[in-house]
């Protein structure tokens, strides 16, 4: 009999209520040494592991966990671990639709609790919004309206955020819109978040007054 | 922006240890409108203003307070507001020195009370960090060690830093030197701070991976 355990334990913190995280790091070592167990637990424990990462990086991010003693091959196999890329997820179709990707999240989520996992963790790279593409300028937005779906489940999304790579007007709309954060290696509650419909409010004022990266939309 | 004016409450002088405030904006109007009562409640009251200000914006900055409500001829006349442009303090002979600089910052703190001053409220504008001068590299080192100083005495300093400016890893050091933050114009405690002994070793363990200040963006 499958005992119902959904605490999720890492990087020196417990997740209670609140499953949306936010991860800054320096560097892909950074990121894996801290997500490591986050991962590892996930995967031990029967759960399922869905991972959207920069094609660049994919090869990389598997022989990481490999080394991080995951069976790579057989977990891929099994479906338990899915490694999708961005452009079979936030850039389907060669723009980014935050409507789409929202629904794919919650179509990932569902299925992986059809599929019979117990939970799902999920961790996503987010630095194809960096990239010139239709659509990547609503990411804020998207971010904050991932709030009124993930708190519909139990599941644990982890975006992780290189900081080598972002400007700091966005990274600070980042740790607004996510209510747990990974700073330093460590996880904290986080005292700066806005919930979505005051954000969504303040991404509306700002608009006219301040301009977004790409000039669609 | 289009919201009514929302100025932070300082007064009363009540925030502990947590005098070292780190604040995130996008914009000076933003800065002025969230800083007003900073400003203004603090000249009410008679307490010393010490304002550490891009050179090229000095004469911006003064409008501003006189917007606000601010005598500043008078002010300037009798010492209590002193504007200082960043090449007479932190740029002081083309670099920065951060142990002349800390002992400067000390000093500013204790001439207050030896003028008769029961506070003082420093502001400090930190774009002089990404101005291309020997040894600005060690603004994160320097804003850790001003929690070894900042404790000492009873005044409020505020770093403004302008997020248009600076790349996201530096503003996430910063937000880890700081005590209390302010982002999207709240004040909070900040969960996230490292105390300065602990930050000077993870400094010191990063120097040979990763570069110091000014990043990407």
């Amino acid at each position: 009999m499958e005992t119902k355990n959904h605490s999720v334990q890492f990087a020196g913190g417990n997740l209670a209520g609140q499953r949306h995280i936010c991860a800054f790091f320096n560097s892909i070592d950074e990121e894996h040494r801290v997500l490591r167990s986050f991962i590892k637990d996930g995967l031990e424990r029967g759960e399922k592991a869905f991972h959207i990462v920069d094609p660049e990086l994919r090869e990389e991010h598997l022989k990481l966990l490999a080394e991080a003693g995951i069976n790579v091959q057989e977990t891929m196999d099994t479906g338990q671990l899915e490694v999708r890329r961005w452009q079979d997820a936030y850039l389907r179709g060669d723009h980014f639709d935050q409507n789409a990707m929202l629904a794919l999240i919650e179509e990932v989520l569902q299925s992986a609790d059809t599929a019979g996992y117990p939970l799902t963790r999920l961790v996503a790279h987010m630095e194809w919004a960096l990239l010139d593409k239709p659509g990547v300028d609503n990411l804020v937005e998207y971010e904050t309206r991932l709030n009124y779906v993930l708190p519909k489940y139990d599941d644990a999304v982890v975006c992780t955020y290189d900081l080598s790579k972002f400007g700091a007007s966005v990274t600070m709309d980042i740790l607004r819109t996510h209510p747990v954060v990974i700073i330093g290696g460590v996880l904290q509650e986080n005292p700066f978040f806005v919930p979505p419909d005051q954000f969504l409010l303040e991404i509306k004022e700002r608009r006219p007054l301040r301009r977004s990266a790409s000039a669609a939309n | 922006m289009a919201t009514e004016s929302h100025s932070l409450e300082f007064a009363g002088g009540n925030h502990g240890r947590r005098r070292h405030i780190c604040a995130f904006f996008n914009s000076a109007d933003e800065e002025h409108r969230v800083l007003r009562s900073f400003f203004k409640d603090g000249f009410d009251r008679g307490d010393k203003a010490f304002h550490l200000v891009n050179p090229e914006l000095r004469e911006d900055h003064l409008k501003r307070l006189a917007k606000a409500g601010i005598n500043v001829q008078e002010m300037m006349g009798t010492g209590q507001l002193e504007v200082r442009p960043w090449q007479d303090a932190p740029l002081r002979g083309g670099r920065f020195d951060q142990e002349t600089w800390l002992a400067s910052f000390e000093q500013v703190l204790q001439s207050g009370p030896a003028a008769g001053y029961a506070q003082t409220r420093f502001l400090a504008h930190m774009e002089w960090a990404l101005v291309d001068l020997p040894g600005v590299e060690d603004l994160i080192e320097f804003e850790t060690r001003v929690n070894y100083v900042v404790p000492k005495y009873d005044d409020i300093v505020i770093c403004a830093y302008d997020l248009s400016k600076f790349g996201a890893s530096v503003v996430m050091d910063a937000l880890r030197t700081h005590p209390a933050v302010i982002v999207g114009g709240l004040l909070q405690e900040n969960p996230f701070f490292v105390p300065p002994d602990q930050f000077l070793l993870e400094i010191k363990n990063r120097r040979p991976l990763r570069r110091s200040a000014s990043a990407a963006n």
